[in-house]
Order: C-alpha cells, then sequence, then structure tokens
C-alpha cells in the first residue's frame, strides 16, 4: 500500500501536508518561537519580517494583542486536528450505530432514520450548526458535537446497506432484543467489508470538519476565544486588515492546505480501495 | 451474388499507442465484399473483429488508433477522408449495428426523435417526410403499431424490440454495408432467429451487403455466404461458408469446429484448444497461433505464412504453401 | 405527471413537519429555553412571569403545537432587537440574500457548465490538468477566506469595488463570487465525471456511427443526459448556497437573512433566530421539490413510474 502511494503524486503531496501539520500539532509546544497565550501590548499589530513595521523577534508578526502570529499558527493545529479527528470518531461512530440499527431492525425505524437522514443531506449544515451552537454554547465538546451530527449520514447509509444485502444471504428471523447469534454474525460479516469504505469515507469527511470548525470559529461560535484557531485569527484579523493585510493571509493558507491535503489523500484513499466507490 | 464490388480492404493495419506499448489490434487484413454478400467474422473476443469494422467506419479515436493500409468503399478510400467527410459515410452509405440494444438508445429521446435524426440528416428530408420514412421502415422491420412506438422512449420496448429499432435506425438511408456487430448476443435465443431472420430478409431486399461480427459458429453456418476467421488481428482463413464447415483447412479453424458441441458427443469431454491468446503488445514475429498449433513448424514461429488460394478460399498456413505462396490470394476469394 | 407531483408535495409537507419538530426540540435541548428568549437583564421574577405567560409550563405537546400554530400563522413572535414582530425582521432580509443567491448561482453555473464538459471533452490534456487542479482548490479554500482575499485584492488595493453593504452590481459582484466558488468547484467536477461516463455510453457510439458532427454528438445526446444527472445537484448547491451566505454575508456586511441569523444569535434574539431557520426550512424544501419536479420533466422514465 505504502508503494502506491509514494507512486500516486497527487496522494503523496497529501500525504506528505497532513504529515507536517500533525508534525505542527504534536509539537507545538518545542518549536513554537513564543507562547501563543502571551500579550505583549507594547509590540502589538507587527508585520512580517518582509515587510515595513516588522521586528525580527516575531517573525510573522503580532496581532491586536501582542500576540506572536507564528506561534498561535503553530497551536492553531492542534485544535483543527483535535476537532477533525474527533469529529470523524464521533461521526464514525453514531453512523455506524444508526446504520446497523437501520439495516438491521428495518420497518419503522429504518424509515425514520432514514427520513431524517434525507432531511439532514438537503439542509445546509451550518444553518443547523448555527442553531445547535446558539442553543448550547460554544465550547470544545459542542463542536465535536456538532462535527458529528454533520456527517454521520454517509456511514449510516453505507453500513446500512451492507446489513440489508447480509440480510438478503441468510434469512434471520425479527429479533425483538440486541445480542443472539444474529448480531454477531452481522458483525462478524459486515466489519471486514465495510473497514477500507469507512477509512474513505472518514477522510473525506475530515476535510468538511475542518471546513466547518473553521467556519465556526470565524463566526465566533467555536471553541472559546482565548484558544488560538485558524478561523478565529482570521475573524480577528479583519478588524485591522486595511493596514495589516498579512494578518488575514495566514490562517487562510493553513485551512487550505490542510483541506487540501486531506481531500488529495482522500482521493488516493478511495482510488485505491475502490474507484467505483460512490462517495 | 452479384460481381459489384461494395467493400475492399486491403493490408489494414491498425494499432494503438498506448502507455503499456503498442498494442497490433489488426495486422495485413485483406478481405473483399460484393453487392449483396453475406460476410460472417469470426473469432474469440480480442481477435480483432470489431477493430477491423470500427476502422471500416472510422469509429475509432484516432490517437491512439493508427489506422494503415487502404478501404475501398465503392470507389472512395476511406482512410484518406477527412472527419467532416466520414460524417457524410457514416449512417447514410455504412451502417452498425451494436451488441446491447438496452445502452444503444438515447434514454431522454423518443425513438421517433432518433430514428429522424439520421434520415434527415443524410437526406434532408422534412419533419413530415423524415417521418412517414421512419414509420415505414419501423413496420418493414417488424414492429407493430410503428404509429405508437415512434412518441415511445427507449424503455418502453424490449430488447428485441429495440435491436429491431437499431436495425431499422441503420438501414433508413440505405447503407451499401450493414455491420452487425455481435448483434443477438445479449438476446434470448428465440429473439435472436427472428433478427437474424430479419437481416436475411434486408439482404434479400434490399441487396444490402452484410457484415456479421460473432464468436458463434452456429449463427455462421446459418446466415451467411462467406466465412473470414480471425485470430489475433489477422485473417487466417476465408472460405465460403459451406466450404469452410465441410473442409475446414487452418488448425484453428479445425480446433473451434471441434469445439463446437453435437448430438454425438455426449458423454465424451469437449475438445479445447490448449493455450491462450497471446498479447497484442507482444506478438510472436511468424504465425500468431504457432504456440497452441497442434501442426506447428519450426518456420512458423519466424515467418507469418502468406495467403494460399484453396479452393474458392484461401488459407494463412505454412502447411499450404512454399515460401513463394501466392500472395494476393485474399484479393481474388 | 400529476400523480407524480402529488407524491413529491406530500412528502414535502412531511419533510417540513419534521423540521419543525426539529427546531422544537433543539430549543428545549438546552434545558430552559425561557433564558435563551429573554432579556439577559431580566429578573428571576421577571423570568417566571415570562415562563407562564409564554406556556412553557404546558405539557410539551401542548407547546409544539402552538408553536405550529403560530409559525403557520405567520406569528413567530417579537424580536427584541429590532422590537418589531420577527418574521418582519426576517422578510425585510429575504430580498438581498435572494439577490446574493442567484447571482452567485448564475455565476457558479456559467463557470462550472462549460469548465465540466470541456475537462471531459479534453480529457487528460493540459487544460483538464488546470481545470481539475482549480477545481479541487475550489473546495478547499474557505470561503471566508477567500472572500476577504478577494477584499483586499479589489477593493482595497484597487477600489474597484466597495468593502461591503448592498449598493448595487459592483457591490454583489465580490460576494456572489465568494458563494458561487464552492459550488462551480463541486458542479465542475461531478460534471465532468458523468460526462466522461456519459461519452463512455453505447447510445454515444451509435449517434457517431450515425454520422452526426462531433458537436451535434456532444450538445445533442451527451449535454442533456449529463445536465439531466447533475440537475440535483445543482437543486442542492443552491440550497447549500444559502447555507454559505451565513458565511459570506458576515464577511462582506450583506444585509440579507444569513447575516440576520449570526447577529441574532450573537444578540440571544431567538425568536428571529427561530422564524429565520423555519423559513430556511421551508425554501429548501421548496427548491427540492423544484428540483424533483424538474427531474420528473427531464427524465420521462421517472415521471412515468
Amino acid at each position: 500500500m505504502l508503494k502506491s502511494l509514494i507512486h500516486s503524486k497527487t496522494g503523496l503531496l497529501g500525504a506528505l501536508i497532513l504529515v507536517f501539520i500533525v508534525f505542527l500539532a504534536l509539537t507545538a509546544n518545542l518549536i513554537s518561537p513564543h507562547n501563543p497565550f502571551e500579550q505583549d501590548i507594547v509590540h502589538k499589530l507587527l508585520n512580517p519580517v518582509w515587510t515595513a513595521g516588522h521586528d525580527a523577534k516575531y517573525f510573522l508578526g503580532t496581532d491586536q494583542l501582542g500576540r506572536d502570529v507564528l506561534s498561535r499558527l503553530i497551536y492553531g493545529s492542534r485544535v483543527t486536528l483535535m476537532v477533525a479527528f474527533s469529529g470523524t470518531v464521533v461521526a464514525g461512530i453514531v453512523g455506524v450505530i444508526l446504520g446497523c440499527i437501520s439495516g438491521y431492525y428495518g420497518g419503522r425505524i429504518d424509515a425514520i432514520v432514514m427520513r431524517i437522514a434525507d432531511i439532514q443531506l438537503s439542509f445546509p449544515f451550518i444553518l443547523l450548526a448555527l442553531f445547535i451552537a446558539a442553543v448550547l454554547g460554544s465550547g470544545l465538546g459542542n463542536v465535536v458535537l456538532i462535527a458529528g451530527l454533520c456527517c454521520w449520514v454517509q456511514y449510516a447509509r453505507m453500513v446500512r446497506g451492507e446489513v440489508l444485502s447480509i440480510k438478503e444471504i441468510e434469512y434471520v428471523e425479527a429479533v425483538r432484543a440486541l445480542g443472539g447469534s444474529n448480531m454477531r454474525i452481522i458483525f462478524v460479516h459486515i466489519l471486514p467489508n465495510i473497514a477500507s469504505t469507512i477509512i474513505v469515507i472518514a477522510t473525506l469527511q475530515m476535510a468538511r470538519i475542518v471546513l466547518m470548525e473553521a467556519s465556526l470559529s470565524f463566526l465566533g461560535l467555536g471553541v472559546p476565544i482565548e484558544i488560538p484557531t485558524w478561523g478565529r485569527m482570521l475573524a480577528e484579523s479583519r478588524v485591522n486588515i486595511v493596514s495589516y493585510p498579512w494578518h488575514a493571509v495566514f490562517p487562510g493558507v493553513l485551512i487550505t492546505l490542510t483541506v487540501l491535503g486531506v481531500n488529495l489523500l482522500g482521493d488516493w484513499m478511495r482510488d485505491y480501495f475502490d474507484p467505483n466507490l460512490d462517495v | 451474388m452479384e460481381d459489384k464490388l461494395v467493400l475492399n480492404v486491403d493490408n489494414l493495419n491498425v494499432t494503438f499507442n498506448t502507455k503499456r506499448g503498442t498494442a497490433k489490434a489488426v495486422t495485413d487484413v485483406s478481405f473483399t465484399l460484393h453487392k449483396g454478400e453475406k460476410l460472417g467474422l469470426v473469432g474469440e473476443s480480442g481477435c480483432g473483429k470489431s477493430v477491423t469494422c470500427k476502422s471500416i467506419m472510422r469509429l475509432l479515436p484516432e490517437p491512439p488508433a493508427v489506422l494503415k493500409g487502404k478501404i475501398d468503399l465503392s470507389g472512395t478510400s476511406i482512410l484518406d477522408l477527412t472527419e467532416k467527410e466520414m460524417y457524410a459515410i457514416r449512417g447514410n452509405r455504412i451502417s452498425m449495428i451494436f451488441q446491447e440494444p438496452m445502452v444503444s438508445l438515447n434514454p431522454l429521446y423518443t425513438i421517433g426523435n432518433q430514428l429522424s435524426e439520421v434520415i434527415t440528416l443524410h437526406k434532408k428530408l422534412s419533419k413530415e417526410e423524415a417521418r412517414e420514412a421512419v414509420i415505414a421502415m419501423l413496420k418493414e422491420v417488424g414492429i407493430p403499431s410503428p404509429e405508437i412506438r415512434f412518441k415511445q422512449y427507449p424503455f418502453e420496448l424490449s430488447g428485441g424490440m429495440r435491436q429491431r429499432v437499431m436495425i431499422a435506425m441503420a438501414l433508413l438511408c440505405q447503407p451499401e454495408i450493414l455491420i452487425a456487430d455481435e448483434p443477438t448476443t445479449a438476446l434470448d435465443v428465440t429473439i435472436q432467429a427472428q433478427i437474424l431472420d430479419l437481416l436475411n430478409g434486408i439482404n434479400k431486399k434490399f441487396g444490402t451487403a452484410i457484415i456479421l461480427i460473432t464468436h458463434d459458429l452456429g449463427l455462421v453456418a446459418e446466415n451467411t455466404d462467406t466465412v473470414a476467421v480471425m485470430y489475433a488481428g489477422r485473417i487466417v482463413e476465408k472460405a465460403p461458408v459451406k466450404q469452410l464447415f465441410k473442409h475446414p483447412q487452418h488448425p484453428y479453424t479445425q480446433g473451434l469446429l471441434r469445439s463446437v458441441p453435437t448430438m454425438q458427443d455426449t458423454g465424451k469431454d469437449l475438445p479445447t484448444i490448449e493455450g491462450t491468446v497471446p498479447s497484442l503488445y507482444n506478438l510472436p514475429k511468424g504465425c500468431p497461433f504457432c504456440t497452441r498449433c497442434t501442426k506447428v513448424q519450426d518456420k512458423c514461429h519466424e515467418t507469418m505464412p502468406p495467403a494460399t488460394a484453396v479452393a474458392e478460399g484461401f488459407v494463412r498456413c505454412w502447411l499450404f504453401a512454399d515460401e513463394h505462396g501466392e500472395e494476393g490470394a485474399e484479393h481474388v476469394f | 405527471m400529476a400523480a407524480y407531483i402529488w407524491r413529491r408535495l406530500v412528502q414535502s409537507i412531511f419533510v417540513l413537519l419534521g423540521i419543525t419538530i426539529v427546531v422544537f426540540c433543539v430549543l428545549h435541548l438546552s434545558g430552559d429555553p425561557v433564558q435563551l428568549l429573554v432579556p439577559p437583564s431580566a429578573s428571576q421574577a421577571d423570568v417566571e412571569q415570562i415562563r407562564q405567560e409564554m406556556g412553557f409550563n404546558d405539557p410539551l405537546y401542548q407547546q409544539y403545537f402552538r408553536f405550529l400554530k403560530g409559525a403557520v400563522q405567520g406569528d413567530f413572535g417579537k424580536s427584541f432587537y429590532y422590537n418589531e414582530p420577527a418574521l418582519k425582521v426576517v422578510l425585510d432580509r429575504v430580498p438581498a440574500t435572494t439577490e446574493l443567491a442567484v447571482v452567485a448561482m448564475i455565476i457558479s453555473l456559467v463557470i462550472a457548465i462549460p469548465a465540466g464538459i470541456i475537462s471531459a471533452i479534453k480529457r487528460n490534456t493540459v487544460l483538464d490538468m488546470l481545470i481539475r487542479f482549480f477545481a479541487l482548490l475550489g473546495q478547499c479554500v474557505p470561503s471566508f477566506w477567500f472572500g476577504i482575499m478577494l477584499i483586499l485584492l479589489f477593493a482595497v488595493n484597487l477600489h474597484l469595488t466597495p468593502t461591503g453593504g448592498r449598493s448595487g452590481f459592483a457591490s454583489v459582484i465580490l460576494p456572489a463570487i465568494t458563494l458561487g466558488m464552492f459550488s462551480a468547484a463541486s458542479i465542475t467536477r461531478i460534471l465532468r465525471s458523468n460526462m466522461i461516463e456519459i461519452m463512455g455510453m453505447e447510445y454515444i457510439t451509435v449517434a457517431k456511427a450515425k454520422g452526426l458532427t462531433r458537436f451535434s454528438v456532444i450538445m445533442k445526446h451527451a449535454f442533456k443526459n449529463a445536465l439531466s444527472s447533475i440537475l440535483t445537484m445543482i437543486g442542492m448547491q443552491f440550497a447549500a448556497l444559502l447555507g454559505g451566505a451565513v458565511i459570506v454575508e458576515t464577511v462582506f456586511a450583506w444585509p440579507g437573512v444569513g447575516r440576520l441569523i449570526v447577529q441574532s444569535i450573537t444578540n440571544n434574539d431567538f425568536m428571529v433566530v427561530e422564524a429565520t431557520v423555519v423559513l430556511l426550512a421551508m425554501t429548501f424544501v421548496f427548491i427540492n421539490f423544484v428540483v424533483d419536479i424538474l427531474y420528473g420533466v427531464i427524465n420521462p422514465r421517472v415521471r412515468m413510474r
């Protein structure tokens, strides 16, 4: 598998980008030149070293509270990745479970779950996310929850399809309670088949989640405002954008880069596991 | 069978340049077709039958396909025409029907629309005139209630009916040649017989020459006048149908005929031809059948045998030719 | 056809009901909806009084039906911030968002349809690679950043457009491009892959075999099939545009429904939030309904079933 990845120019690029971002997140406290929370009001609103109005101490400049931009960018990767991974896990778990239940029990439960799925698909998620954020408030946990809620549908549909096809093979009596050998058979049969598809779905969903977290942070509804996150940095940069345009450039570049990496890797994965996948 | 020559294919070579290399799909293929003649083109999958016929209509994308040789259609040199000039030939002087009638029609347009399209394109008829011509042809191919069918969509017709529609579409401009590429493979056996009867009837009534491509020897025996057997891009034997079945010359033809089960063979193992077809990217220097032939000689591996006349046909095999075999036998028969 | 329309209509109504249930449930998810509905300065006694007045002590199903009844009559309560009926606040801003969404959709299609088709026809050429690259990039760039960059370039540096607000054609062009970018990218990619699949279909070979010019084959036979295959997607994209408008309107200070919802959330003006969500839901259901009908018009098999 690794060989195929190396041969694919785009897949390799995506993987390298992601490795870079993960590296930033993991070594943030080691490689950041400054403390991202530390405010240095005297040196606020500095530009990057290659423009006028800079200070060599702060390589990419400082924001309106005098915090080092470079360090905040590096630490921002942590939030992005954390939300991306946990959101994906939540979405995956919810989706797989709902898909199993829906496919296994069929009937009214299936109809209801699939109806909800259809409704949710036709509704741009940002609105539901806003509504939930408004009600529940901001915070990392809520963002992860929202991310999970936004993306469970694809998993559910796929798993449900697999369960239905297994049901066709063996005659399964309608079982009222969970447990019993039928449930186990289904898991034994299904899991190997869907593992690769789940990975592909997860990778492509991650791109959505990264963008969604950035959007929520931009609107002020994401994680608490002291925690550095790229979306938030972009929002804060708008105030002084006419005089200090550079502060708006870097966070956006990083978001784009991360999403690009995830998409490239996801596309490669889909082609590797099954080019005919309807994802 | 009249003598007028409708098609003369002379040393057709078709190669495909791909990332994997150059595939020689068709090598030195030559044959003739007379007015009203029914030629059967047989061989295994990948032997070049479809590629040959698509080349006659220049339907292959021309890179990566490279066509060399001569194809003469009643005086017109096909390989010298521009794409624009080919538009006037396709559907008009030569038509083709394909294997899968279920997907041969655009699902979003009515039957009438798709049929009228070809005749208004080539014959410049008015909408009313086209409609009349289409309905008449639908009747001709045996479709009941053609006025109703005219307004219907493809999904409303069965497979057999769709194939009849395809035949009608192919015949609307009264082409000199109709190429039928495995026209009955995807249909039920009973429908098969009907479609082939229809083709035979058309051939008798309008004098349209027919090239019938198939891998089914049984079809060929009943529905053709002449048969050409292809292997790995070459014609290895061509003969009138009775001669081919009674006295097959080429070892490959003999192998094919042997492997068709007959009523007398019950209880015995079916004979097969050992080995597999060589890759078109890597053909042997000499006769392509040399790797599987039971009567192979040394020189078979080295040089391709020329075409030698045998009775009313020709065969390309060293068993029949000497070093100075009669080249050009393909052009006589 | 009539039966098809009727079926879709009934389905749409069910979906709408479902959405009102979701909105209602989310409202009660937070535990105490009254806290959200009153100005932050209210005292405990005020809160209790409002709770009683607004019927929050009643059983849930009663509350739901009251909510439903109010929604049907257009009564969503009063906006705290604007001191007007919530519905009016929302409806006042609908024209702005509609203008933005329509222009964005037009720009998006004008770019995406030719790009997708050309990319498929000229497959694997440099032009194809370029189109695919930009289409991918278009799906990776966050719209708010793209908008900000556009403002920097065209408004701040080149002085070609205003930096925000709604004032005429020059003011809608940047937000529309920003909003339409993601859709354009998505439509291009899907159209390209559908077109490639269609070009491989046997009826295309048959069309060529009939002697049709390459142009006719593509425009008459392939294009209609490609369009019908992406029609549902276009409808979904239009719905997604309304979602994207939330961000774009915020970036460009465009006085539309999207900006309203963000501001109202920040202002805790919950009645307005509720009204907006329900209205938007109705819009989506309507858009989906229209798309379904259009699809039936184009694809005969669907409507005759």
